[in-house]
């Protein structure tokens, strides 16, 4: 037995209870005449006409989209119509589902390239918009076929609008579903919304129209199809005051009729406010517009990452993953490395790297132990790994004045990775030596766990120094020490040679098929191995000729990363420029490599919290300026570090500055740091308050609009009721004025019965009243007609105890009298 | 309807949030939309309601007991809207028991147009069934108000006995003699038929005398009238409710009506006899066929029961009423101890007696 089955068994047996014991027995359920099923059917076409060519009116026109609307328009009302009435019958249901969604499939398969076009000029349509509008990467253009563009988009829309229509056809017949059909439109039609863009009124008023119509039918729960419900009607009992209540199931007839009235009523409201108050004196104040900025770029985002991508949680600092497969860089701004150090004046940018990319491969950067292809061993040149590891070759610096102390705690950062400032030295455990002559030259000792410190010494490089003028101060400093008789310095030297030989071995290698990009590239801006100040030059050229942005897009499928960057794409962010310079530089014939870590640049490094006395610990005892500084995603960075002779790795800048503004939310990945970034800002609190005044007048007006609407109809009805012509109806209005003193009236009591309370009350006159009921009775009964004097009688004898009655009552009373009852 | 505005006021609050959000003017044509739709509906709720109607309409207006009768309810709307959740409060009542039995029924209701609602109805106990509209109640179009009408619309049903038992033979003796017995020497002046033949006494009326037979007798003989038992039997009724099963009462109707079908086949008029509280007398009526048989029920059906069980009874001892003349009281067969002989049964808990 189904559930319905057994509410129904259910209800039969308190029926039958409720026969027993009041004698009479109602034998069938209610039946109704008149009851056709094609208004029905009329009315959930209407509604899916409404809301589907309401919201793709909404959706399409704002944006441009050149089709045919008129003719969508009767497309719509015809398929709607032809859907509805899948629901006549039964079988005609299921036969004509199965014969829909055959032809659908077949002339999907007929026409598709035609609706390939048009969808590919609807996604271009859009693509152009979003770009010029958002600011987002074109990634690419769909093929249009050659298709006419008006004549695809149609068909196209029109195909759209069917297959919404289908889908939603059966949510309003059987379920008159509003909430799923909100959910699943809404998001749509307000799209233009956050372009600012004007939604056409007619199709919004029909979208609104539709979904408030739908919202009400629903409601008013008589919506059950009829052929699934034989009867008419359902049955329910109130247990508690054994009522049996009968409600139809469906009005076809009723509910056509309400649906007409809404949408007519809607449609004249809309276009009624728009004409007392037009669009143009909604005016906004600037400040208005932040939050929907920021809605924007909640959407940009969503658009670009999807919501996989907005609320997937990153570890800090750049990826490895393939190089341009992200359309989009999303910063989480929450810290993942705390470093402390001692100020240095004029510092140049404190790189910590942290992932040395050795090899470039298909939009790889691997390490020496990931690659597969041609390497060489170190051990192969008579140095070992340990030589090197710490920069040792570089104690040839020691004798600079200028070295610091650094401690790096990792509190959000990736821990399979070190993060190590260049020229650096162990501090304090230098004893790991003995296992780091395994490692290869691009691997580094120890991963920084997270909530792990290091702490280093470090040489800072200082500002203002070209990188010919770098190499001069090596080749200078070298011939120095060649000249001096420190053996120390001279052993380091020899080291550095053979780890020259090395690296100029190992860190040359340029794919082939980025060769020939490269070298189109070096020839158009004519740089040579020889040109001086070679990393400032490429900078330069980034700088004028390609733009920074965090947005570039994704690389195509059938495109080489680097080729396209540098010849069709020309914009990116660091791990682009990085990649490109360092296969120019290996191309031009200087060993370079790609380093991924984090850059605290001169004026970051300026702006850093100067810890207290009491804050200062271990390893900056009796240190002054010591600083602390906050690494974030920020600073995450790729560069290029090249060879320079006699002195070893330097790291160059080549990646352009940008004038993009990120926003800096700081946590956007948890939902209360996004409503607390994105949401509960103070600028948005601001917004609120300015906008909840303008909300106020709106509602101010509405509500001023509403009392003097009502004020009026209740003038009206008042006027109507002195201008009645029947007798009985003012008596009548007399026995209602004396139900506000709780003077019921019986209606199975005769006037006169009912009349002795309001004698007793004192405000009439029994001979008065009897008088009047004469009157009354006469008209009633006797099937003539009164005399023209009667009736002046009784109407002036009825207003005069209104009168009487209403000067009587209290305050409060004459209010509920006048303003509530209407009387 | 809370329920509804809850929720109008839930969609009033969303466009206020969307217009706070997005600050766009869209928001501000739906907020007037929002706010004038109740206004507007609430305006045009008003005006109509007072223009439909609602009128009952039977097929018939007597059925046996347990045979329906359809009912109709049309209602007239001459005004321009469709009334949502239109629902006709009715109530259904056997005016002997006074228990109502309460429909709520909702009709859909079109502009200008007449929709016809019907369904069947019957009862299980005879006696007046009052179909009665109360009142009808109609929301308006987004269902934020209600508007409530009275009316005081009714049509009654005369629900007649049952027919299935009847009386074969019931004994009308006052001492138990059988009923031949009892008419061969009951004395009367019925000139239709001659009981019986016997010698003159004097003082006996002249017109009594049997002239043809006297002569061939040669002594006077005057004929003896039987008496016309028709006329010597009264029903009483007792038209009170039983205080365990009030419907039992029906079974008291079933035997009157049985026992006066009797009479009539046997083409004996009888006086049917009960005592009404509503004028706090007896009713008297003298039955000859079925005609007046039907007027009898009429009229039983508009007499108010008593709650006392004794008081036809007694009513009827101390008005003295038709004292001499054959009564058969029918009644509940735990008020008999102070009552006649009990002559027959046609149902369980339900007798007939023969009071003296």
């Amino acid at each position: 037995m189904s559930f319905i089955d057994k509410i129904m068994k259910k209800i039969r047996e308190k029926e039958m209870i409720l026969n027993k014991k009041y004698g009479i027995q109602v034998c069938e359920i209610p039946k109704l005449d008149q009851n056709k099923m094609i208004y029905f059917i009329l009315s959930n076409a209407m509604i899916n006409f409404l809301i589907v060519i309401g919201m793709l009116g909404c959706v399409l026109k704002p944006f441009d989209i050149r089709c045919d609307y008129t003719l969508l328009l009767c497309f719509g009302l015809i398929i709607s119509v032809c859907l509805a009435f899948l629901y006549y019958k039964l079988y005609i249901k299921i036969i004509g589902y199965l014969i829909i969604i055959t032809g659908f499939i077949w002339s999907v398969f007929q026409y598709r390239y035609v609706l390939r076009g048009g969808f590919a000029y609807i996604i271009n349509t859009y693509m152009e918009f979003f770009e010029k509008d958002l600011d987002l990467p074109i990634e690419k253009r769909y093929n249009v076929y050659g298709t006419s563009e008006r004549f695809a988009m149609t068909l196209c829309i029109i195909f759209i609008a069917f297959t919404i229509m289908l889908l939603f056809n059966m949510v309003i017949t059987e379920a008159k579903g509003y909430v799923l059909i909100f959910l699943l439109t809404f998001p749509f039609a307000q799209i233009p919304l956050y372009f600012e863009l004007k939604i056409p009124k007619f199709y919004l008023a029909m979208y609104v129209a539709g979904l408030l119509a739908l919202y009400l039918l629903r409601n008013t729960k008589h919506y059950k199809m009829e052929y699934k419900k034989k009867k008419g009607y359902f049955v329910k009992i109130h247990t508690k005051s054994e009522t049996t209540v009968y409600d139809y199931v469906n009005d076809g007839k009723n509910t056509f009729w309400t649906i007409l009235i809404i949408a007519v009523a809607t449609i004249v409201i809309l276009f009624a406010t728009y004409s007392i108050y037009p669009e143009k004196k909604f005016k906004m104040d600037d400040k208005y517009r932040e939050y929907r900025e920021n809605t924007r770029d909640f959407t940009k985002e969503l658009i670009l990452q999807g919501f996989s991508g907005m609320l997937k949680k990153n570890t800090g600092g750049v990826g490895r993953s393939r190089l341009g497969q992200a359309k989009y860089i999303k910063l989480d701004y929450q810290t993942d490395l705390i470093v402390q150090k001692e100020y240095v004046e004029d510092e140049r940018t404190l790189y910590l790297k942290s992932f040395i990319g050795s090899f470039y491969d298909n939009a790889y950067w691997k390490t020496i132990r990931e690659y597969q292809g041609k390497k060489v061993d170190l051990k192969d040149y008579g140095i070992k790994n340990s030589d090197i590891i710490y920069d040792s070759c570089f104690n040839i610096w020691d004798h600079m004045e200028v070295s610091n102390r650094i401690k790096i705690v990792n509190i959000d950062a990736n821990s399979n990775f070190d993060y190590e400032p260049y020229y650096k030295r162990k501090y304090i455990d230098d004893s790991i030596s003995s296992r780091i002559d395994d490692l290869n030259d691009d691997e580094f000792a120890n991963p920084l766990k997270k909530n792990w410190y290091s702490t280093l010494k470090y040489y800072p490089l200082i500002n203002n120094i070209s990188t010919s003028e770098f190499s001069e101060a090596a080749n200078n400093n070298r011939k120095e020490i060649d000249n001096d008789d420190n053996d120390e310095y001279k052993e380091s030297f020899i080291k550095l040679d053979q780890y020259s030989k090395y690296v100029h071995d190992m860190y040359l290698d340029v794919p082939e098929k980025n060769t020939k990009t490269i070298q189109q590239f070096c020839k158009k801006y004519n740089l040579t191995k020889d040109t001086p100040d070679l990393p400032e030059k490429l900078a330069a050229i980034f700088q004028q000729d390609y733009e920074y942005t965090l947005m570039p897009g994704r690389t195509p499928h059938n495109e080489e990363f680097v080729n396209y960057f540098l010849t069709k794409q020309k914009k990116g962010y660091c791990t682009y420029f990085a990649t490109a310079s360092t296969l120019i530089f290996r191309y031009l014939g200087i060993p370079a490599r790609y380093v991924t870590g984090y850059a605290i640049n001169t004026s970051d490094l300026a702006s850093g919290t100067q810890l207290r006395e009491n804050q200062i610990r271990e390893p900056f005892q009796n240190y002054e300026n010591v600083y602390e500084y906050d690494v974030n995603d920020s600073q995450a960075h790729a560069w290029t570090e090249i060879y320079i002779e006699n002195f070893g790795w330097l790291p160059v800048e080549t990646t352009p500055s940008s004038d993009e503004e990120q926003p800096k939310p700081e946590d956007t990945n948890s939902f209360g740091g996004f409503m607390q970034n994105n949401i509960l800002t103070q600028k948005n609190l601001d917004v609120v308050k300015k906008t909840s005044a303008s909300l106020f007048i709106i509602v101010i007006v509405c509500v001023v609009i509403t009392i003097i609407g009502y004020i009026g109809f209740g003038i009206f009805y008042r006027r109507k009721r002195r201008n009645n012509p029947s007798v009985i109806f003012q008596l009548d209005y007399l026995f209602r004025c004396f139900e506000i003193n709780g003077i019921l009236r019986n209606k199975y009591e005769s006037y006169e019965e009912n009349a002795q309370m309001i004698i007793e009350n004192g405000i009439v006159e029994e001979s008065v009243m009897m008088q009047l009921i004469e009157i009354v009775n006469k008209e009633k009964f006797s099937g003539k007609e009164i005399s023209i004097k009667d009736h002046d009688f009784v109407k002036e004898k009825v207003e005069e105890i209104s009168q009487r009655f209403y000067n009587n009552l209290k305050w409060y009373k004459k209010l509920y009298f006048k303003y509530i009852r209407l009387l | 309807m809370w329920t509804r505005r809850i929720q109008y006021l839930f969609l009033l609050v969303l466009n206020t949030i969307g217009l706070l959000f997005y600050n766009n003017y869209i928001f501000v044509m739906t907020s007037s939309l929002l706010i004038l739709m109740p206004l507007i509906s609430f305006i045009l709720m008003k005006m109509s309601i007072h223009k439909i109607t609602v009128s009952i309409q039977l097929d018939k207006t007597s059925i046996g007991k347990k045979i329906p009768v359809d009912v109709y309810f049309d209602v007239k709307n001459k005004s321009i809207l469709p009334v949502e959740n239109f629902t006709i409060y009715t109530s259904i009542e056997n005016m002997f028991y006074h228990k109502e039995r309460k429909l709520q029924i909702v009709v859909p209701v079109v502009p200008f147009a007449d929709r016809i609602v019907s369904f069947p109805v019957d009862s299980l106990y005879c006696g007046r069934m009052k179909i009665q509209i109360n009142h009808f109640t109609g929301k308006d179009i987004l269902g934020l108000f209600s508007f409530k009408i009275a009316s005081s619309e009714y049509k009654e049903i005369f629900v007649i006995p049952d027919f299935e038992k009847t009386f074969e033979n019931v004994g009308l003796s006052l001492k138990g003699s059988s009923e031949d017995e009892e008419l061969q020497f009951k004395k009367g002046d019925d000139v239709s038929q001659i009981s019986e033949i016997r010698d003159y006494i004097p003082g006996d009326k002249l017109e009594n005398i049997h002239w043809k037979l006297s002569a061939k007798k040669e002594e006077l003989q005057v004929k003896e009238f039987s008496m016309p038992y028709s006329d010597e039997v009264t029903i009483l009724l007792n038209t009170s409710l039983n205080v365990d099963d009030a419907f039992l009462f029906d079974k008291l109707v079933d035997t009157y009506y049985a026992l006066s079908n009797s009479f009539i086949k046997q083409q004996r008029p009888f006086y049917v006899c009960w005592y009404n509280l509503n004028n706090e007398d007896f009713y008297m009526l003298k039955i000859i066929n079925e005609d007046e048989l039907m007027e009898s029920l009429h009229e039983l059906y508009y007499t108010k029961l008593s709650d006392q069980q004794q008081l036809t009874y007694e009513m009827y001892n101390r008005m003295n009423m038709e004292s001499g003349k054959l009564t058969l009281y029918i009644t509940y067969e735990n008020s008999s101890s102070i009552t006649g002989n009990t002559i027959c049964t046609l149902f369980d808990k339900v007798v007939v007696q023969c009071l003296s």
